[in-house]
């Protein structure tokens, strides 16, 4: 018996099992420490990485959403952290998305925080780190929703009685095409008037639909269906809606007002404004319009009736010259010749001759566009000959060909040795181009052996016993190619010779008069010369001697080597202009690369004449040009494209009537006009009648000013006041032009003005700054007595000269319309004429404030656009001014007047910064239109009486991230 | 029976089983520990090769130059493709539909890592 407790084997076991324990406490122990423990920390640093993996791809996919697509960004992750495989996912806790991470066996789990991406994207989905491939998908759908736009000119419409039916005199004109639906729509427009109609988008961006209304003749009418006011005036306004329906079936509407009487003085114009913003609802980081509307509403019809006054300055200085027309405006012309061209061989010669003539005697040469030239033989301009030798560029023969019978005209070159080869001629006439103008061509070359000359001299005396008539012969032989006759002419005093006159008639064997002058001196030179006897026919007043020098050039063995008959015509350029009076000056200038002869074919005179320019035609004192059409005719003297322009001038005073009778041309046959012309003094013209309908009477007065005299504005307005005093018809709108070209430098006290102005200018005008000082002031005060009637005084500062700064004080816009020539003048003038009868208001001041938070596009221009659709006058852009408040960023726009069926209008582009329901478009009470509306005649802009303030309606944008925007993980 | 005591063992099984065992937990340490020091690598990775700007160059290219790109849309399409290509990326823009105040622009991009379509409208 073993006295052992326990056997060998049983304490091995017992050992073992105790030892195998505390390895395994051990084991534990150990891999609690060391293994699970670092295995979390490795755990939570990887979960934390993929999920800022994935938070970063995120943000990158928020930063580059797309409005309507897809973004895949893949994920990459480690299969397994550890021993541990585990999923990655989003969960939703307490409405907060957070990326979660868990391990397989849920013994590890890590939440990380999105931010507020939740609040734009829904974030859904999961994956399992053993998949093969991982990735965020972000999908978004979004459907811009449809935004009505409805316009409508004239806001403001007139019933007249049209065979007994009260019917619109004008359609009002809907524009829907400002409406905008992705896709296109469809749109049903309520003309108020219980008539509608409908269509599509296929009729934009051009179409208007047009509208008559009816006042009760027919089913659909105001009476029944409008809001009427006054029936007995037909005044009422209906609200027209239009309803667009995109290809979704989503809708939006519109509403606009349309005034209608029969009665114009019923309603004033004024000013229809809107201000929308397309879309209504936008996507996150689209880019949103905001558009304000302004439209002049009104009725062009009697109560716009005008009482005008011309004050005109006829000073001295009205006599300088001012341009009226230039063409083209910018740039230059170009024109090219007709060039008729040909060759011809030349071998071993000794000299060659080359004629290029014409023998047209009655058409276009001689009687029509030459027959007036200084000379016969000028007509040889006609021709113009360019010869070529085989080296060399072209040249000119200048040589003048002219023969009376037969009749023969032209230009000829002649070269001693003529180089062998190819030589070339071009020709091209210098005529008119009217009506297909052409004349007959002949070219001849000639070869010759040599050349030779004979001289003669001789000397003989005018004598009484002849009648100081001397008549010297000489014979010219067929060989004879050119002769140069020459004469000079002395009287004889205290025993000495001087220079002195004698008048020389040379006349062709067949008597036709060849050179005709009286001088002391005489050269003629006679290309081609008829054969035959000669006649130099000389007279004088008094006793003379006479020496004379006859040289004959011959070409020996002339011989014809080529001929050709031929047809010439020219190419000009042609262009008029108008004169509407007769002007003291006219000059036309040009500016050109090269040479040309222009005609100039006026009114009354055809002197169908050539010029080289300028041309100038001018009196100081009596109007010498004629009013009527003057055309030009512009022709090229070289074979080359020249490029030029033509300015005409004419006097100051010339452009002030053309603009001021321009301007009563404009009247109506309801408006007044009444004519004060001023210098040292002023006078009323058409002093029995000082304001007419009668435009033509005060025309007449216009023509009749003459310049002279210095610049009495003072003494000018002064007697406008006293036409206004006089009579001022009824329902008219009283104004004054006042137009000067010159500083107020005269307050003459024999004119009969106020003394009080009289202390230092006494009974002289002049430049001395005492009496300027009081000229100035003189004009201020009648500026303002005028004002205080209610008088409005527009101002034109006619060239450089004139004193801006007091002609911008006496204006009642605050500033002088600058006319720097007189085409200028003729447009302001035009502008004022269209400012008086239409505007609806002055002085508009457009002030948006656009919020914090919403950023403003500044990379296109945000200018406000102001035209009108009737094409009346040039479009207008006005700069915006932008400041920064408190509530945000002001843009302001600041109008002079707007006329009744001008619109004007501005789109701004901004960007919010967050999303939201109902983000406001603008900040409401200080966002305004502030304006003086017709007649527009108080004088203190500080009266709030003035002014009338337009709350411009906040609009208000959804901004979203879209209704579909998710984001899976996968 | 003696061999087969544990407390008489001389020839050091302990200590080798020990080792083993701690050679084992140090292994798995250093197995955890290297992949802790990979963590942030891929975070970091997707930060720098998402091609934002490649993208919204392409957007800005479909919105803000619209006017002349329309005017030469064919071929300027070519020459993004051309010049994407070139650093191994698809980049597209084309005009997809034309109403009378607006114009529908595709926006394509894709490369190994991601892949964009966007279809938007911009106001003529």
């Amino acid at each position: 018996m073993n006295d052992k407790a326990v056997s060998a084997l049983l304490e091995y076991l017992i050992v073992i099992g105790i030892l195998s324990m505390f390895v395994l406490f051990l084991g534990l122990i150990l891999n609690a420490q060391f293994a699970e423990g670092e295995t979390g920390v490795v755990l939570q640093n990887q979960f934390s990485d993929v999920a800022s993996q994935v938070s970063s791809q995120l943000v990158d996919i928020f930063a580059i959403t797309p409005e309507n697509g897809r973004v895949t960004a893949k994920i990459y992750m480690p299969k397994r952290i550890g021993d541990y495989e585990y999923h990655v996912g989003f969960s939703s806790v307490s409405n907060e998305t957070y990326i979660f991470l868990q391990s397989d066996k849920g013994n590890f789990r890590k939440y990380v925080g999105v931010g507020k991406l939740d609040l734009d994207m829904t974030l859904q989905g999961s994956t399992f780190s053993m998949s093969k491939e991982h990735g965020l998908n972000y999908t978004r759908t979004s459907h811009i929703l449809p935004t009505a736009v409805l316009m409508v000119s004239p806001s403001t419409l007139l019933f007249t009685n049209q065979s007994n039916v009260w019917k619109t005199n004008n359609t009002a004109n809907f524009r829907i095409c400002e409406s905008f639906a992705e896709g296109g729509f469809n749109w049903t427009l309520e003309f108020g008037d219980g008539n509608s109609t409908s269509g599509d988008s296929s009729i934009c961006p051009s179409g208007i639909i047009t509208h008559y209304y009816y006042w009760n003749t027919t089913p659909y009418n105001v009476s029944a269906h409008c809001n009427v006011t006054d029936t007995a005036n037909m005044t009422a306004i209906c609200q027209a809606n239009l309803t667009i329906t995109d290809e979704l079936g989503y809708s939006d509407a519109y509403s606009v007002n349309i005034t209608f009487t029969k009665d114009a003085l019923a309603v004033n114009p004024d000013l229809y404004i809107d201000k929308y913003i397309i879309p209504k609802e936008a996507l996150v980081g689209q880019p949103v319009e905001i558009h304000i509307y302004i439209q002049g509403q009104g009725l062009r019809t009697s109560p716009r009736d005008l009482s005008v006054v011309h004050v005109i300055d006829k000073s001295g200085s009205m006599r300088d010259y001012t341009q009226y027309m230039k063409s083209p405006d910018t740039g230059t012309n170009s024109i090219t010749p007709t060039i008729w061209e040909r060759s011809f061989n030349i071998s071993n010669e000794s000299g060659i001759l080359i004629k290029a003539y014409t023998n047209d005697t009655n058409n276009i040469i001689r009687n029509k566009w030459y027959q007036n030239v200084g000379t016969s033989s000028d007509a040889a301009e006609a021709i113009q000959l360019f010869v070529k030798s085989p080296s060399t560029d072209y040249v000119e023969g200048i040589e003048t060909m002219y023969q009376t019978s037969p009749y023969m005209v032209g230009k000829r070159f002649s070269q001693n040795n003529p180089e062998n080869g190819e030589w070339r001629i071009r020709v091209i006439g210098v005529f008119p181009d009217v009506d297909g103008d052409s004349t007959d061509l002949h070219v001849d070359v000639y070869k010759y052996d040599s050349e030779t000359t004979e001289d003669v001299d001789d000397t003989f005396y005018l004598e009484s016993g002849n009648g100081y008539h001397y008549n010297y012969t000489f014979n010219i032989t067929s060989d004879v190619d050119q002769f140069r006759f020459s004469a000079e002419s002395y009287s004889f005093w205290w025993f000495l010779w001087f220079p002195d006159d004698t008048t020389l008639n040379l006349y062709d064997p067949n008597n036709n008069l060849v050179y005709s002058d009286t001088d002391t001196s005489h050269t003629i030179t006679v290309e081609n010369p008829i054969s035959g006897q000669w006649t130099a026919e000389f007279s004088s007043d008094g006793y003379r001697r006479v020496d004379i020098a006859l040289t004959k050039y011959i070409k020996q063995n002339l011989t014809l080597l080529q001929h050709w008959d031929d047809t010439l015509t020219s190419n000009s350029d042609n262009y008029q202009f108008n004169l509407p009076t007769d002007c003291f000056k006219l000059k036309i200038e040009t500016g050109s690369n090269s040479n040309f002869y222009l005609w100039i074919d006026g009114p009354t005179s055809n002197p169908d004449r050539f010029y080289t320019l300028p041309y100038e035609n001018a009196s100081d004192s009596s109007t010498i040009n004629p009013s009527g059409t003057y055309s030009f005719y512009l022709v090229p003297t070289a074979p080359t494209t020249i490029d030029y322009y033509t300015t005409v001038y004419v006097a100051k005073i010339d452009g002030a009537k053309i603009a001021a009778m321009n301007f009563n041309s404009m009247m109506g046959s309801g408006d007044y006009v009444g004519l004060v012309s001023y210098s040292s003094c002023a006078n009323i013209e058409n002093i029995e009648n000082y304001l007419t309908t009668n435009k033509d009477t005060v025309n007449s007065s216009i023509q009749s000013l003459s310049p002279g005299g210095w610049t009495n504005i003072g003494h000018s307005l002064e007697k406008a006041k006293q036409i206004f005093d006089s009579y001022t018809p009824p329902d008219t709108i009283p104004a004054v032009i006042l137009m000067s070209d010159g500083i107020a430098n005269c307050c003459n006290q024999h004119c009969g003005g106020y003394d009080d102005y009289f202390s230092q200018c006494g009974s002289y005008c002049g430049d001395s700054n005492n009496c300027l000082s009081e000229a100035e002031q003189y004009a201020l005060d009648m500026a303002d007595a005028l004002k205080s009637n209610n008088v409005t005084i527009y101002t034109i500062c006619f060239g450089d000269d004139a004193d801006e700064d007091l002609m911008g004080q006496i204006s009642s816009e605050g500033y002088c319309r600058e006319a720097l020539t007189a085409e200028d003048l003729t447009s302001i003038y035009g502008q004022i004429a269209t400012e008086l009868r239409d505007f609806a208001a002055k002085n508009v001041t457009v002030s948006d404030v656009i919020p914090n938070g919403i950023t403003i596009d500044y990379s296109g221009e945000i200018n406000m656009t102001c035209c009108d659709p009737l094409g009346r006058g040039d479009c207008q852009d006005i700069e915006v001014d932008i400041s920064e408040t408190p509530n945000g960023t002001l843009l302001q726009w600041n109008i002079s007047k707007i006329n009744i069926t001008e619109e004007c209008e501005v789109t701004i582009t901004v960007h919010p910064h967050s999303s939201g329901e109902a983000i406001p478009m603008d900040v409401i009470n200080v966002s305004n239109v502030t304006y003086q509306p017709y007649p527009a005649t108080c004088t203190d802009p500080t009266d709030p009486t003035c002014y009338k303030v337009f709350e411009l309606p906040v609009r208000y944008l959804k901004y979203s991230a879209g209704e579909a925007s998710t984001v899976e993980l996968q | 029976m003696d061999d087969l005591s544990f407390v008489k063992d001389n020839r050091g099984q302990v200590l080798i089983i020990f080792s083993l065992l701690i050679t084992t937990v140090i292994a798995s340490l250093a197995i955890l520990h290297a992949q802790n020091l990979l963590a942030g690598v891929e975070s970091s990775r997707a930060l720098m090769v998402f091609p934002k700007e490649d993208i919204r160059n392409l957007r800005q290219i479909g919105k803000s130059e619209l006017p002349n790109y329309i005017v030469y849309e064919d071929d300027l399409n070519k020459q993004i493709e051309m010049l994407y290509a070139l650093h191994g990326f698809y980049g597209s823009v084309e005009k997809v539909y034309e109403e009378y105040n607006y114009y529908k622009m595709r926006v394509m991009f894709s490369n190994s890592e991601v892949e964009y379509v966007d279809i938007f409208i911009v106001r003529k």
